[in-house]
């Protein structure tokens, strides 16, 4: 019996679903579907052999704000902020996404070489595993903001420019640290320079401080740093209940947005032959 | 229709940037280069199963890393149809504390399928792998072994249109390697383009019709498997000084790191012998000394018949999965047969040490041993026991 068109047409399609993932549209689904496996099974593994588990991802940021809480009002006065308890946490959770983000992007492919050795898998994987997986950790901090601003003043309407900020922030991440990944594979002097000048930048950030503390020939690091917008941003919606300046957040986001597109171009030319160098 | 084209494609690797300032510093120019490939061109139709043979450092890898679109040629065109997984790494995202099933989902989603279908596919990939309890198991509790047989087991459920498979079947016991190529030639069979490099001439001997040979990066050879590898396995042995013959058409040769002393066979009585009872077991001695360090090595006695010249016998310490290491300076290595049903007549035992990848003998002797077999003359070779039964 000569089977009739529809019928193979069926059956081709049938044997096609187990098949590779071809469009552009699955390739795209099929990128989804590896980063989110991959990050939630990296968020797993971070915490699996410790004995309260997931929970250090809130534990974490708690006690680095216990630390900071008690240098910064016994130890030393960074003056009168009101509703300080917030303001650092906040500060210290955002700082703590960017840094640690950037940082394992930068190291991300040398740690996951293995990635880039399978045929299929986008060679970007590695770097934005690294760091929606840092994202995680902001993410779990969120209800742990939400006790603090229960606590000094509420919570406004405002906070649902969250994930606006959130996605600036990313962008940035992601722009810088895949430029610096792909120059890291040629010289690991980056991953060196960069923790050093990340350690700078905390202390150049108002993470702990308000800018209105900086001497005016030092505001030029919190006005020209995209981070300490954020950071400012940040607080406006959460803690002072306000919508945050548009024309600078406008600057901050398309300077995001450029680095991210230089940072995905260097990234996507160099990256054609990491596995040499691996 | 082609799957893979490969057209004039090089490869240069410039070796090692570190220090690249210091040097700078100390005006000491010049750059490092290798080149891993050149001018290679190939074209493999779909269903069509390749081996890639050459000593290490040939290219051979390289190739397979192109060809799977891990990295680019430096220069030269690379067609490939989309669908490509393989074996190219063992390890590295697997991951010791999770479970072998947590990390077979993994391995099943990189190697391209979507979550869905990876855990569809979960359960025969651990029966494949004849991992069952032991897949709820953290992944450090494995053998290498058994992590190998996982990872071919999720490259060869997935579905793929090319399958690069690179070095990785010398792991693992024999009965599964042997499983491994009967479960390739079948999915070859069904239309799954195949690449396999192998230091094992027998592995692509029975998978692959067509073979390419690379030296230093240039394709030697391509073509037909049996030709292909016949002149690679006599290139071996171009790279030794000439041969010192022997009586009766017998040779002595080798690179000369081992020495083989003296060979034996050993009968039912425990002494050297040079007649056997057909059927009779009988152990294969060899003697030999070391004379420079060699790290590893793969032995193999052969044998073939002393009217025709036909090889009836090929065994090796690899294509048993045996691993033999480090060799002591001085030693007999022991080849014991359950039993050897020849039919009467003269045959003779060659013998040889061999480089852990087969690219040159260290010591290897010709016609090292005649033995005649006592027993009932055949046309044939072999005389098993018998019996007749008509009903």
């Amino acid at each position: 019996m000569v089977p009739s068109r529809r019928r193979v047409h069926q059956r081709r399609a049938r044997r096609r679903r187990h098949e590779y993932p071809r469009s552009r549209y699955r390739r795209a689904r099929y990128s989804v579907d590896l980063v989110l496996h991959l990050v939630s099974r990296e968020f797993r593994l971070r915490y699996r052999r410790a004995f309260i588990g997931w929970l250090w991802s809130v534990g974490q940021p708690l006690l680095r704000f216990a630390v900071f809480a008690y240098v910064f009002t016994k130890v030393i006065h960074v003056g009168n902020i009101p509703r300080y308890p917030a303001f650092l946490f906040i500060g210290i959770v955002a700082w703590t996404w960017f840094a640690s983000g950037l940082m394992s992007a930068t190291t991300s492919v040398l740690l996951r070489a293995d990635l880039l050795l399978r045929p299929g898998v986008p060679r970007a994987a590695a770097p934005v595993v690294s760091v929606l997986t840092d994202m995680l950790d902001f993410v779990a901090a969120l209800p742990i903001i939400a006790v603090f601003l229960l606590f000094s003043g509420g919570i406004a309407p405002s906070a649902l420019w969250l994930p606006v900020l959130m996605a600036i922030e990313l962008l940035l991440i992601l722009g810088i640290g895949m430029a610096l990944c792909s120059a890291n594979v040629y010289l690991r002097d980056v991953q060196i320079f960069t923790g050093l000048v990340l350690l700078l930048g905390f202390y150049v950030t108002p993470v702990f401080y308000s800018r209105k503390l900086l001497p005016g020939t030092l505001t030029f690091f919190s006005d020209y740093n995209p981070v300490a917008r954020l950071l400012g941003a940040y607080r406006d919606i959460l803690i002072y209940h306000r919508v945050p300046d548009v024309f600078p957040l406008v600057v901050v986001a398309l300077f995001s947005v450029a680095m991210f597109a230089g940072g995905y171009a260097i990234y996507r030319r160099a990256s054609a032959t990491f596995v040499d160098q691996l | 229709m082609n799957v893979v084209v490969l057209d004039h494609v090089h490869k240069r690797f410039r070796v090692d940037f570190t220090g690249a300032g210091r040097r700078l510093l100390s005006l000491e120019r010049g750059r490092v280069e290798k080149w891993a490939l050149r001018d290679v061109s190939l074209a493999v139709r779909a269903g069509e199963a390749i081996g890639i043979v050459g000593s290490n450092g040939s290219g051979k890898s390289t190739l397979l890393r192109i060809i799977a679109g891990l990295t680019r040629p430096t220069a030269g065109s690379v067609r490939v149809a989309s669908g490509v997984t393989g074996i190219l790494t063992l390890g590295g995202v697997m991951e010791p504390l999770l479970s072998g099933t947590e990390n077979a989902l993994t391995g099943t989603i990189l190697a391209g399928m979507s979550r869905r279908d990876a855990v569809a596919r979960l359960p025969a990939i651990a029966e494949f792998a004849e991992l069952g309890d032991k897949m709820d198991q953290p992944l450090r509790t494995f053998s290498d072994g058994m992590k190998l047989r996982l990872a071919f087991a999720i490259a060869v459920h997935v579905h793929a249109r090319i399958l690069l498979i690179d070095e990785v079947l010398a792991v693992g016991d024999l009965r599964f390697r042997e499983k491994c190529l009967n479960h390739l030639k079948s999915i070859s069979e069904s239309g799954v383009t195949v690449l396999l490099t192998s230091h094992e001439p027998s592995h692509i001997a029975r998978l692959c019709s067509r073979t390419i040979w690379l030296a230093e990066g240039h394709v030697r050879v391509i073509g037909e498997t049996q030709g292909v590898l016949e002149r690679y396995a006599n290139a071996m042995l171009e790279a030794v000084p000439p041969p010192e013959l022997l009586a009766e058409g017998g040779a002595r040769l080798g690179s000369g790191e081992v020495e083989i002393t003296d060979v034996r066979l050993v009968g039912t009585r425990g002494s050297a012998v040079g007649t056997l009872r057909s059927g009779d077991p009988v152990t294969v001695e060899i003697d030999f000394t070391v004379h420079e360090d060699v790290p590893d090595a793969v032995i193999g006695v052969h044998a073939h018949d002393a009217a025709t010249g036909n090889h009836f016998l090929n065994l090796s310490t690899e294509g048993d999965g045996e691993f033999v290491g480090r060799l002591p300076a001085n030693g007999t290595i022991r080849l014991h047969l359950d039993r050897l049903d020849l039919a009467g007549g003269r045959y003779f035992l060659d013998v040889g040490i061999y480089e852990s990848n087969w690219e040159r003998p260290y010591a290897m002797l010709w016609k090292a041993l005649a033995f005649e077999v006592r027993g009932q003359p055949a046309t044939g070779l072999l005389a098993p026991p018998r019996q007749w039964t008509i009903v």
